[in-house]
This record gives C-alpha cells, sequence and structure tokens, in this order.
C-alpha cells in the first residue's frame, strides 16, 4: 500500500510546485492596481496638526505667517486645506494685521492663499496706526505681496467709523484699503 | 446726529486715518445735505480719546450745500467748486474758490463764504488781491443776521 501514498504524495508535491510557480510568474507580470486618479487627489497625501508655516524676506525679517491647527496636503493639486486658518501680515511699521476665517485652501506653494467663512481681518490700534477691522466671507489673498482682495460685500469699521461697500482690494503693505463700489460710510458725531 | 457718506467708492489710508470718497458722492447730516464728486474725510482724536470725523474737503462741479428750512429757518442752498464740511468746532460750512450763498431770498456772493449752521450765520468775503468782491442781495422785509467783511 505503501507505494501508491509515495505517488499520491509526489503528484500533489508536483501540481503545487506548478502552482506557486504560475502564481508568482502570473505576479511579476501583473501590473500593480493604480489608486484611481481621481480618488488619490480626494485623499490627502499628509496632514499636520497644529500647522505653522512663518515667511521671511531675504533680510530674514518676517513677511507673513500661516497657522491652523490643522492642513492637509493634496498632492494631485498641490493643495492645501486648512481648518480655521489664520494669516499674518507682518506690516513694516505698526502692528502686524491678522486675518482669520473658518476654512482656508492654499496654492501654489502658498502664494495663493483663498480665505471662506465669516472672514475678520484686524489690526490692532499702534503709535504708527489706527486699529481696523474688515470682516466679509470669503477673501483671495497673495501674502508675499500682503494683498488681499474680495468682490463679496465688506465691512470696514473702527470706533466711531463703519464703511460698507461691494469688493475690496487691500494693499495692506501699504495700509490701503480700497472699497469698489456702493460704499456707504458712517460716522459718529464727535464728542 | 452721524455723518453718512454715499458714493461709488472709497479709498482708506489706516495710516493717516484719511477716507477718501468718489463718484457721486453725498453726505448728509439731519436736514443738512452735501453732493460733489470727491470728499476727502479727515479724523482727530476727540475729547473722548476716539479717532471722530474732523472736516470733510469737497470738490465738484460745484459742490453744493442744501440745508432745508424750518420753523425759525430759511432754507440755505450754497455752491463751490470746493468746500470744507466742519462737523464740530461749531459746525459750519466754509465754501472757497468762488462762491454762492442764498438764505431764503437773500444771496451772496464772493471768493469765500462762511456759513454757521447752529448760529445760522453767514460771512461772505471779496479777495482784495483779485478785487473780486462780495455781492449781496437783501429783502429787508425777511430777518438778516448775515454780515459781510
Amino acid at each position: 500500500m505503501l507505494p501508491d501514498k509515495r505517488w499520491t504524495f509526489r503528484i500533489v508535491a508536483v501540481i503545487l510546485l506548478v502552482a506557486v510557480g504560475w502564481w508568482v510568474l502570473d505576479e511579476e507580470t501583473h501590473e500593480p492596481i493604480e489608486a484611481d486618479p481621481e480618488e488619490a487627489e480626494q485623499r490627502p497625501d499628509y496632514f499636520m496638526e497644529t500647522f505653522t508655516l512663518n515667511a521671511t524676506s531675504e533680510e530674514g525679517t518676517p513677511t507673513y505667517r500661516v497657522t491652523s491647527p490643522r492642513m492637509e496636503h493634496f498632492q494631485g493639486q498641490d493643495l492645501w486645506l486648512m481648518e480655521h486658518p489664520e494669516v499674518t501680515y507682518f506690516a513694516d511699521s505698526g502692528e502686524p494685521w491678522h486675518l482669520r476665517a473658518e476654512r482656508g485652501r492654499a496654492t501654489n506653494n502658498v502664494e495663493n492663499v483663498h480665505l471662506q467663512g465669516e472672514v475678520e481681518i484686524r489690526r490692532a490700534g499702534g503709535s504708527d496706526n489706527l486699529p481696523a477691522n474688515v470682516d466679509t466671507s470669503e477673501v483671495h489673498l497673495e501674502p508675499e505681496r500682503r494683498y488681499a482682495e474680495t468682490d463679496r460685500h465688506a465691512v470696514y469699521w473702527r470706533d466711531g467709523a463703519r464703511i460698507e461697500g461691494v469688493g475690496v482690494r487691500a494693499y495692506l503693505d501699504r495700509e490701503l484699503v480700497e472699497l469698489l463700489s456702493e460704499v456707504r460710510g458712517r460716522y459718529d458725531a464727535p464728542e | 446726529e452721524p455723518i453718512d457718506l454715499d458714493a461709488d467708492n472709497a479709498e482708506i489710508d489706516n495710516a493717516r486715518g484719511v477716507s477718501v470718497y468718489t463718484g457721486n458722492v453725498v453726505l448728509t447730516r439731519g436736514p443738512r445735505r452735501i453732493t460733489g464728486d470727491r470728499m476727502t474725510v479727515h479724523l482727530r482724536e476727540d475729547d473722548a480719546g476716539d479717532q471722530a470725523l474732523d472736516h470733510v474737503v469737497v470738490e465738484g462741479e460745484p459742490a453744493v450745500y442744501n440745508q432745508r428750512g424750518g420753523e425759525d429757518r430759511r432754507p440755505i442752498e450754497a455752491e463751490a467748486p470746493r468746500m470744507e464740511y466742519y462737523a464740530s468746532g461749531p459746525e459750519r460750512v466754509i465754501l472757497l474758490e468762488g462762491a454762492r450763498l442764498t438764505q431764503g431770498r437773500n444771496t451772496f456772493t464772493g471768493e469765500r463764504i462762511e456759513y454757521e449752521v447752529a448760529a445760522d450765520r453767514v460771512h461772505a468775503r471779496g479777495e482784495p488781491e483779485t478785487g473780486r468782491r462780495v455781492q449781496i442781495r437783501l429783502f429787508p422785509d425777511d430777518e438778516d443776521n448775515g454780515d459781510d467783511e
């Protein structure tokens, strides 16, 4: 009886060998399954928590800073999505400007930043400047130029004055805020 | 009363605290109304330490000042290429570069006319250098408290 068992074992071993061999060969010629490009773009390739980016001029002085409790990067579009971002523009003189919102998108190596949702632009008063506040719903920034613009309704306000309009261009390095249309200003009567 | 300005656009200089309104600019404060092409708002620190509106330089072709009449006040209408409106200290409007003002039926013309709002008083002045004189036409039965220099 013995020989039958040995034969059976040999046959099974050969079949196994052939099967494994075929599987290995097939694996090599078989292309790895590519992630669906669109799907890849939806998924972050990395994310950071308590994210801070500090940009400086050639002389090493700070020009702007971007912070966010959570930032996700999407390789496909070189896109950063940020929660509750805050962008700080450092001024040549006077207090810095703080630009905050609920959501932010940065592209092009943070050359373009788009803030959305309860956008607040704040500047404390200082010896060289007046306080300033601007509220709007959406703003596009070019941090390198310390520039901000929107085509939405916006309100510029501080103690005793409130000026609203539709569309803003803010050259914050030159402390200039332009309201582009439908402007209405209200000033309290002086005491 | 607060001071309202409406315009096509505005430029705010946050360092100097100066705002320039351009395009169909209208300033209103109670019964007073000024229209012009360009208004520059200058601020000053008021007694409470806040930045308050000090004066507005108005330019137009011409700039026009209107004030509705009231129980004891005659309506005022004035125009000039350039005006300066002072919000306090006292509230007044100074018409420059050749002005014309009517107070009820009385009319004043001159190089410079100043109208004090609270006192309802007109001061008109000529310009000796150019010989431009003040002209006043009064209607005696109308009470007049304007004077000329």
